[in-house]
């Protein structure tokens, strides 16, 4: 602080970047900012689009409607919950194995190791369409099979106890190998001398893909498995909108279903922007984790 | 007792043969460099007696018992890598109790032995630490350390001290001679620093093209150099190398200067002489030739002096203590220092 003169940018210096930066910023403001700022906008009011009648403030209504007077947000809640857990945890384990088989060297490695990757190059769409298609009770590859074996027109996505089992296996069919290709980057990162040293201090292969290349990979299983669990909390809709609509009865309906069919399918504007700004929350929390994780030095 | 025994070993990496065959026995106890510049297959060499490389064929013999065919783990040898490889999640303790962990030894046995450990090697006090917190000479003991944890019947070390500064090098290859020393454990220690091949062996074998070029105690290879390769190799400055023509028993310099030896040789030689074997001085007596400073670089303990001999380079090392001759230098090429080489295979002339 001994009064030395800081040299400032004349005015119109300091503005030149934002001139430049106008055209992006205004870009970016009217599809994100203002949408959000809208979805503000219906979750405090009473928005509904078969009785625009209706208008006026009214959160502390909405807040109760939606979290309060029926069990349906609780129930979706958890379906996404179980959804995310289960498709996640299985996509963590297929991807992990599947990246240390193709970690190895074999003829053909390079082959068939694209075909992993395909399902991953589908859109949602698709996918969902194929396994409705597979699943289907009538003319379904699955359904052929087990009417081989005496079991007429049976579709797991019909029966409210398994639908979501075959929401997560479609989805841990499109999935796994985006865990394998993160898995595989992670491994093929890693120095190979701690685990030629392991070899020679007598660990098997087993013992060193446990105690050393597990927790080696520790920072890129944690980014993955968070990486995973945000895009499965929020993204899983399409498939689902696909091959079951949330149904039957709401067995399969996720809190992304359930904003879209509150806004789209019974017009209820205000709840479905509840809904959503409440996975906004979830997923803002989430990510603030996932930031903590990639973001600076680690401590070893 | 824990001899090394390599016969044979070759090794192709798919067309390209790396080891066209390599035979060497180690004593036990005994300290052996595998020298070479890089590429010369020393590494591999270690790797397949260490069984993290398969061979081509060839016998691998530890202690009398033949491991080609067995795993690392069961060769009974501990390997210290040029990057220490250290698991680098796992404290210090740990790393040393590792491989004995993996053995299911009691937990008092590893905690005694670690301790023993720990104190031979001085890092009691970092035993809680990670790899990530220690300096490059810290891991380097540690990477030691867990060599000599399960008391092996080999060392393998694969350039351990190339990642360290200069100063910490010459302080390392102390400790880690000594140490071998007092556990006399067999040891084959790869380096391309011919210092390090000097100072610490007991024999050198050095490289060149996965074959060897010379085996030998390190003032054998110094002195009597098995070739060009070998003469240039070793010592610091390297050995100054003139082709010359042989007339009787004199020898021309393409200069046309004459030096008389006393052995009778034919055609053109390659004539070897260690600059701090040359005679520098400011009078010109019989038999010596005339000299042209060029350059003189200072090095404190001695003098390395660039000159010429009419227009061959030749470069002398100089006692610090004693005046250079001004001007009208000569060089002196003693009789005895001389080596002698055939200028088409670079062996040395018997």
């Amino acid at each position: 602080m001994s009064g030395e003169q800081v040299y400032r940018a004349p005015l119109h210096r300091r503005l030149r970047p934002l001139y430049f930066l106008s055209p992006t910023l205004l870009i970016l403001l009217s599809v994100t900012l203002f949408p959000l700022i809208y979805s503000l906008y219906l979750a405090t009011h009473t928005v509904i689009l078969t009785n625009p009648m209706l208008s006026g403030w009214s959160l502390q209504d909405n807040l109760r409607e939606v979290f309060l007077e029926s069990p349906e947000y609780w129930e979706s809640f958890a379906t996404t919950l179980i959804l995310v857990v289960t498709v996640v945890s299985i996509e963590f384990v297929l991807g992990l194995m599947l990246a240390y088989f193709f970690y190895n060297n074999f003829t053909g490695r390079d082959f068939i190791f694209p075909f992993f990757l395909m399902p991953m190059m589908l859109t949602p769409v698709v996918v969902g369409t194929i396994w409705r298609f597979l699943f289907n009770g009538e003319f379904g590859l699955i359904a052929g099979l087990l009417k081989a074996m005496g079991v007429v027109n049976y579709s797991i996505l019909n029966e409210p106890s398994t639908a979501l089992v075959g929401i997560i296996i479609a989805d841990v069919w499109q999935w796994t190998p985006f865990m394998l290709l993160l898995m595989l980057a992670g491994m093929r990162a890693l120095p190979t001398s701690p685990f030629e040293a392991a070899q020679v201090d007598g660990a098997s292969r087993f013992q060193i893909f446990r105690d050393i290349m597990l927790p080696m990979m520790k920072p890129v299983i944690v980014i993955a498995v968070l990486i995973r669990m945000i895009d499965a909390f929020n993204r899983t809709f399409d498939t689902i909108y696909i091959m079951t609509n949330g149904g039957p009865g709401r067995v399969t309906e996720t809190l992304a279903v359930m904003a879209f069919r509150s806004s789209f399918e019974y017009f209820f504007m205000h709840q479905g922007a509840i809904v959503a700004l409440s996975m906004l929350v979830i997923i803002i929390i989430m990510t603030k984790v996932l930031g903590r994780f990639m973001a600076g030095p680690r401590e070893d | 007792m824990a001899s090394i025994d390599i016969r044979n070993l070759r090794k192709k990496f798919g067309d390209l043969e790396v080891i066209p065959g390599f035979s060497l026995h180690a004593e036990d106890r005994e300290f052996i460099s595998l020298l070479g510049p890089s590429g010369c297959g020393k590494s591999t060499i270690l790797r397949i007696v260490a069984g993290l490389e398969e061979l081509t064929s060839g016998d691998v013999v530890i202690a009398g018992r033949n491991v080609t065919a067995l795993e690392p783990k069961d060769r009974d040898i501990a390997m210290v890598f040029q990057n220490y490889a250290l698991y680098p999640h796992k404290s210090v303790f740990e790393n040393l109790a590792y491989g004995l962990r993996i053995r299911k030894r009691p937990e008092d046995e590893i905690r005694k032995r670690v301790t023993e450990v720990s104190e031979l090697l001085q890092i009691q006090q970092l035993l809680q630490r990670r790899p990530a917190q220690l300096s490059g000479g810290q891991q380097q003991r540690v990477a030691m350390g867990r060599a000599i944890m399960r008391e092996p019947a080999a060392f393998l070390f694969d350039e351990p001290l190339s990642n360290l500064d200069a100063k910490l090098r010459n302080h390392m290859r102390v400790e880690i001679r000594q140490l071998q020393q007092r556990l006399g454990i067999t040891t084959l220690y790869v380096t391309h620093d011919q210092v390090e091949a000097m100072t610490m062996s007991d024999r050198i074998v050095v490289l060149n093209h996965g074959m060897i070029e010379q085996i030998g105690k390190p003032l054998e290879i110094y002195e009597t150099p098995a070739s060009i390769f070998v003469a240039t190799f070793i010592g610091s400055p390297a050995m100054n190398l003139v082709r010359v023509r042989t007339d009787g028993n004199a020898l021309v310099f393409p200069s046309g200067d004459r030096l008389s030896v006393e052995r009778q040789l034919q055609g053109d030689v390659v004539l070897g002489i260690r600059p701090e074997r040359i005679k520098l001085s400011a009078s010109k007596s019989e038999n010596s030739l005339p000299f042209e400073i060029v350059l003189v670089e200072e090095l404190g303990a001695q003098k390395i002096i660039h000159g010429r001999i009419g227009a061959t380079e030749m470069t002398v090392a100089f006692p610090e203590d004693v005046p250079l001759p001004t001007n009208g230098a000569s060089v002196s090429l003693p009789g005895n220092y001389l080596h002698f080489f055939d200028p088409e295979s670079g062996k040395r002339l018997a």
